[in-house]
C-alpha cells in the first residue's frame, strides 16, 4: 500500500511534512464521506416515505384518478375548450368580464397602495440593524403572525366590516401586504453596508435623519422592485378573492362553477389570464425603465 | 513534439493570435511572456480548447490535441466554492467518468485515493476535505494544480497562475508546476507577468506581441535584455 504513495510522491520539493500518509487521509476521507452520503441516503429515503404515507393518509388513489380521467377530459374538451362556444360566450359575457377584470385591478392597485407606507415603517422597524431588539423582536413576530393568516380569511372578515364587494377585497390585500412586504422590506434592510450609516450617524445625526440619509437610499431600487412584484402577485389573488365575495372576477368565476357553466368558467380564466399577462408585461417593462434588479434574499 | 502551425484567432477585425508557430518539446517547462493584451491567455485557451482558432492546427506528435490532453491552470484558482479540496481535484477526472457520478456525489474509491495523492503531490497532505473557501490564495492554486493534473493531460496550460500570490509564494506554486512537468513527462507552457519568478524552473522562453511572436529561445540563451525586449515591442 505505501509503494503507491512513495512512487508518486517521494521525495520532492513540493511535499512537506507528510505527517498524514495518503492512506490514512483516504480511509479518514472515506469515513467521512460514507456517513455523510448515508445520512443524504437517510434523509432522502426518509422525506419519500413522509410523502407517500401523506398522501396515503389524504386518500390519494392513482388508480381511482386514472379510472376517472374521463370526467376531466370531457369537461375540459367538450365544455371547457369548446372554441365556438368559447368565443360566443366570451362576446356574450364581454362587458361583464371587462368590468370585473378592472375592478381586479383596481382592488390590487388600491390594495398595495394602502399596505405600501405600512410595511414601510414596520419593515424598517423590523431590521435588526435599524432598532434594538426590544423593538425588533415584537414587530418581526407581528409581522409573521399578520402573514400566517391567509389572504381569504382576511376577505371573509372584511366583508364581515364593509359588506359584501371590493372593499373588502381591497382592506384583505392591504394587509396582506403588510405582512408581506415588511417582512421583506426587513430583510432588505438587514443587508445593506452599514459603513456609510455609521458615517452619517458620526456628524451627530438622530435616528430618523441618519435612516433617511444613509439606509433607504441603499434599498430604495430593491423596495421598488419588490413593490412591483407584490403588484403582480396582489393582481393573481384578487381575481380570486370574489370567490368569497370580496369583488372582482372571482365572483363570476364562483357563480359559473355553481351553475356548472363551464363555458362560462373557462371565459372568466381567460379573463384572468389576460389581466394577469397584462400586469406582468406592464410591470415588467416599468421595471426596466427603472433598473432595478431583483435581489434573491439568502 | 506539440506543434503549433499558424495559429490565428480573431475578434471581429482584431487578431489576437496572428499567425503564430511554434514547438514544445515534452518535460520541458516553457515560461510565456508579454504585454497584458498580446494575446498570451487566447493562445492558452485555444490550446485548451476553451476557443477554436479561425486557422491553423494544434497537434501533439502528429495527432490532433483532444479536450482532456491539455489541462489549464486558471490564475486565482477558479475553483468551486463550497465544495471540499478533494471534490474540486476530482472535477479534474469529469472528461473521463458518466456524469451520474457527480449527480449524485458518488466517486469510485480508486479516483479518490488518486485525488488525495495528487494533493499529497502538490504539498497539501490532510487538506482533503477542506473546504476550499478556507484556503489561502496559495493554497487555493495548488488544488488547481491538483485538478489539472487529475485529468491526466498531455498539455499543463497556466494562466498567470501567480500574479496573485506574494514572491515567495509564487515561486513554490511554480516549482510545483516544474516539477509536474518533468515528472509525468508533459508539455508545459505557463505564462506569466514577472518572468524573475520563474527564472529556477523555466527551460524555454516564448514572448508574445501584438498576437505574433517576437522570442523563441531555450533559458540557456536568454539574458534580461531579450525579455525587456519583449515588453518594449509596439
Amino acid at each position: 500500500m505505501s509503494e503507491r504513495a512513495e512512487s508518486d510522491g517521494g521525495g520532492h520539493p513540493a511535499a512537506s511534512d507528510d505527517s498524514l500518509s495518503v492512506d490514512a487521509e483516504f480511509q479518514q476521507h472515506q469515513q467521512r464521506w460514507r456517513r455523510r452520503f448515508g445520512g443524504q441516503v437517510a434523509i432522502a429515503v426518509g422525506f419519500v416515505v413522509s410523502v407517500a404515507v401523506a398522501a396515503w393518509w389524504l386518500g390519494f388513489d392513482l388508480g381511482y384518478l386514472y379510472a376517472h380521467r374521463g370526467n376531466l377530459w370531457s369537461v375540459l374538451i367538450e365544455e371547457m375548450l369548446a372554441p365556438q362556444a368559447l368565443w360566443a360566450q366570451l362576446q356574450g359575457d364581454a362587458g361583464l368580464l371587462v368590468l370585473a377584470a378592472a375592478e381586479t385591478l383596481a382592488i390590487a392597485a388600491v390594495g398595495t397602495a394602502l399596505g405600501l407606507p405600512v410595511a414601510l415603517v414596520f419593515g424598517t422597524l423590523a431590521a435588526n440593524t435599524v432598532t434594538p431588539r426590544r423593538i425588533h423582536t415584537p414587530v418581526r413576530l407581528l409581522l409573521g403572525g399578520i402573514r400566517a393568516v391567509p389572504s381569504m380569511v382576511y376577505a371573509l372578515l372584511f366583508v364581515i366590516l364593509a359588506g359584501l364587494g371590493p372593499v373588502a377585497g381591497a382592506l384583505a390585500i392591504a394587509v396582506g401586504t403588510v405582512g408581506d412586504l415588511g417582512r421583506l422590506f426587513a430583510d432588505e434592510m438587514e443587508e445593506i453596508d452599514e459603513r456609510p450609516v455609521e458615517a452619517v450617524q458620526s456628524t451627530g445625526a438622530g435616528a430618523v435623519a441618519t435612516t433617511a440619509a444613509a439606509r433607504l437610499p441603499q434599498v430604495t431600487t430593491a423596495y421598488i422592485a419588490w413593490t412591483l412584484f407584490y403588484l403582480e402577485i396582489n393582481a393573481r389573488k384578487s381575481s380570486v378573492l370574489g370567490i368569497v365575495g370580496a369583488g372582482g372576477l372571482g365572483f363570476p368565476l364562483i357563480m359559473a362553477f355553481r351553475a356548472r357553466n363551464y363555458t362560462r368558467v373557462m371565459a372568466v380564466i381567460v379573463a384572468i389570464l389576460v389581466l394577469i399577462v397584462g400586469v406582468e408585461t406592464a410591470a415588467n417593462r416599468l421595471r426596466g425603465q427603472l433598473g432595478s434588479q431583483r435581489r434573491v434574499d439568502q | 513534439m506539440l506543434d503549433i502551425e499558424s495559429l490565428t484567432r480573431q475578434y471581429g477585425s482584431e487578431a489576437a493570435v496572428d499567425g503564430l508557430s511554434a514547438q514544445l518539446a515534452r518535460g520541458e517547462l516553457t515560461v510565456l511572456i508579454g504585454r497584458s493584451g498580446a494575446g498570451k491567455t487566447t493562445l492558452l485557451r485555444c490550446l485548451d480548447g476553451l476557443e477554436q482558432p479561425d486557422e491553423g492546427r494544434i497537434t501533439v506528435d502528429d495527432a490532433p490535441l483532444a479536450a482532456t490532453d491539455a489541462a489549464l491552470v486558471f490564475q486565482s484558482g477558479a475553483l468551486v466554492d463550497g465544495k471540499s479540496a478533494v471534490g474540486n481535484v476530482l472535477d479534474g477526472a469529469l472528461g473521463r467518468k458518466p456524469a451520474w457520478r457527480e449527480l449524485i456525489g458518488w466517486h469510485s474509491p480508486d479516483e479518490k485515493r488518486v485525488a488525495i495523492e495528487r494533493l499529497h503531490d502538490v504539498g497539501l497532505a490532510g487538506y482533503a476535505d477542506r473546504p476550499v473557501e478556507a484556503l489561502s490564495g496559495g493554497q487555493q492554486q495548488r488544488v488547481g494544480i491538483a485538478r489539472a493534473l487529475q485529468q491526466q493531460p498531455d498539455v499543463l496550460l497556466a494562466d498567470e497562475p501567480v500574479a496573485s500570490l506574494d514572491p515567495e509564494t509564487g515561486r513554490s506554486v511554480l516549482a510545483v508546476l516544474a516539477h509536474a512537468v518533468s515528472e509525468h513527462d508533459l508539455f508545459g507552457l505557463v505564462s506569466l507577468h514577472q518572468p524573475g519568478l520563474a527564472s529556477d524552473v523555466a527551460d524555454h522562453y516564448l514572448g508574445m506581441a501584438g498576437g505574433q511572436l517576437v522570442l523563441d529561445r531555450p533559458a540557456a540563451q536568454i539574458d534580461s535584455d531579450d525579455i525587456e525586449g519583449v515588453y518594449a515591442h509596439e
